[in-house]
């Protein structure tokens, strides 16, 4: 991901609609995969994707720089995120798209259907460590970087990004355990 | 294998391998000290659990980074959409008549006054920050493309740039994002850790 110079910001927080386009174009296929991912639904994902971007055009003007904007926008998506999976909590006990019940180990045959397995083991996981392992997995940030969109400390992510590992690697486990051939957990 | 209970749930290891573990996982992100280094990788020759974790955190990150999000089902927002909103922060303080004639009385002033004492207005914006330049990496010796998507974003400008420089932290890092068993033994050094 390209950082927007401090001209380009300025000029976005003066409302230069091309600046603002540009700022859509770089960033909106991330920040949308990362609340699908996180969510766990393609249209709340993209209703918040919009607000991200609505709320990162009426602040932009106050962003100091003393972060990277990435790392900006992505604390805007992930308290956006996290707002919406409060307050849909209550109606939690349906499980989306991305935390469909687990697979059976026999349908696990592919790679596509590995991800799959994958994915739905991550959409297990509590919120803090799936956003924290999807900030590293899907989007690549540095631990330091994570650290500063979850406002945490540098210990704590790289304990979160683990025990995120280690329950997914678990879960993957509990469900290839009974597949005859593959021993489960391991890369082919 | 003790288990370990905690506020997030259960974690399967515990003592020295949940350590080496959290090791493991640093290291797979190129997030790791060279004296953690060394001691995980004693470990993780003796240890084939952690190797399996280490191997299972490598391919389910190349898979999560390889699975694509469904397809938009809407165009993502417009510039002109969020420059209405960039502009309405401040619209009520423009809506007032009062402050908007007394703004553009201080401005025509201003341009009278600057003029007359002959100052320019305008000039050139910031200037972007200049890119990074790619690390600069000499040829000395060649790795298996195959370990390629198992790289870290770093490791990979570095690998798309030639060739890792033996010695430095880039190669131990190197090391640990390779699976052990697909590792060219001949290549390691351990004197290097």
């Amino acid at each position: 991901m390209r950082e927007p110079s401090a001209d380009e910001l300025r000029r976005a927080a003066a409302g230069d609609e091309r600046m603002l386009d540009n700022l859509v174009r770089a960033y909106y296929g991330p920040v949308y995969n990362y609340l699908y991912r996180l969510v766990g639904d393609a249209g709340e994902a993209e209703d918040l994707a919009q607000e991200v971007f609505l709320r990162m055009a009426r602040s932009v003007g106050g962003f100091g720089g003393r972060a990277r904007f990435s790392t900006w926008l992505f604390q805007i998506a992930r308290n956006a995120g996290i707002d919406h999976l409060r307050r849909r909590e209550a109606e939690r006990a349906r499980l989306p798209a991305v935390l469909e019940p687990l697979r059976s180990s026999r349908d696990a045959v592919g790679e596509y259907e590995e991800a799959q397995l994958v994915w739905s083991c991550i959409g297990t996981l509590n919120e803090d460590l799936r956003s924290a392992l999807l900030l590293r997995d899907l989007l690549g940030f540095s631990y330091r970087e994570i650290a500063e969109i979850l406002e945490s400390t540098l210990a704590t992510v790289k304990w979160r990004i683990y025990a995120a590992r280690e329950q997914v690697q678990e879960r993957y486990r509990a469900v290839t355990a009974t597949e005859p051939g593959r021993a489960p957990g391991l890369p082919r | 294998m003790r288990k370990k209970t905690t506020r997030y749930g259960k974690t399967r290891a515990a003592g020295d391998c949940r350590a080496f573990r959290e090791l493991a996982s640093s290291a797979v992100d190129g997030e790791i000290h060279e004296l953690e280094a060394y001691s995980l990788e004693r470990h993780l020759r003796s240890c084939p659990c952690c190797r399996e974790f280490r191997d299972f955190v490598l391919r389910t990150g190349l898979l999560v980074r390889q699975s694509p999000p469904p397809p938009l089902a809407r165009r993502p927002v417009e510039g002109r959409v969020l420059a209405r909103a960039a502009g309405g922060r401040d619209r009520s303080w423009w809506k007032s008549r009062r402050l908007l004639g007394v703004a553009a009385g201080s401005l025509a002033a201003g341009i009278l006054l600057g003029s007359a004492l002959g100052l320019r207005v305008g000039g050139e914006g910031v200037a972007a920050p200049a890119e990074l330049p790619l690390p600069r990496v000499t040829a000395a010796r060649t790795l298996d493309p195959s370990y390629v998507p198992y790289l870290s974003r770093p490791l990979a400008v570095a690998w798309d740039a030639g060739v890792i420089r033996p010695g430095t932290a880039d190669e131990k890092r190197l090391f640990w994002v390779t699976p052990m068993s697909r590792y060219d033994e001949a290549h390691y050094r351990p004197e290097r850790l």
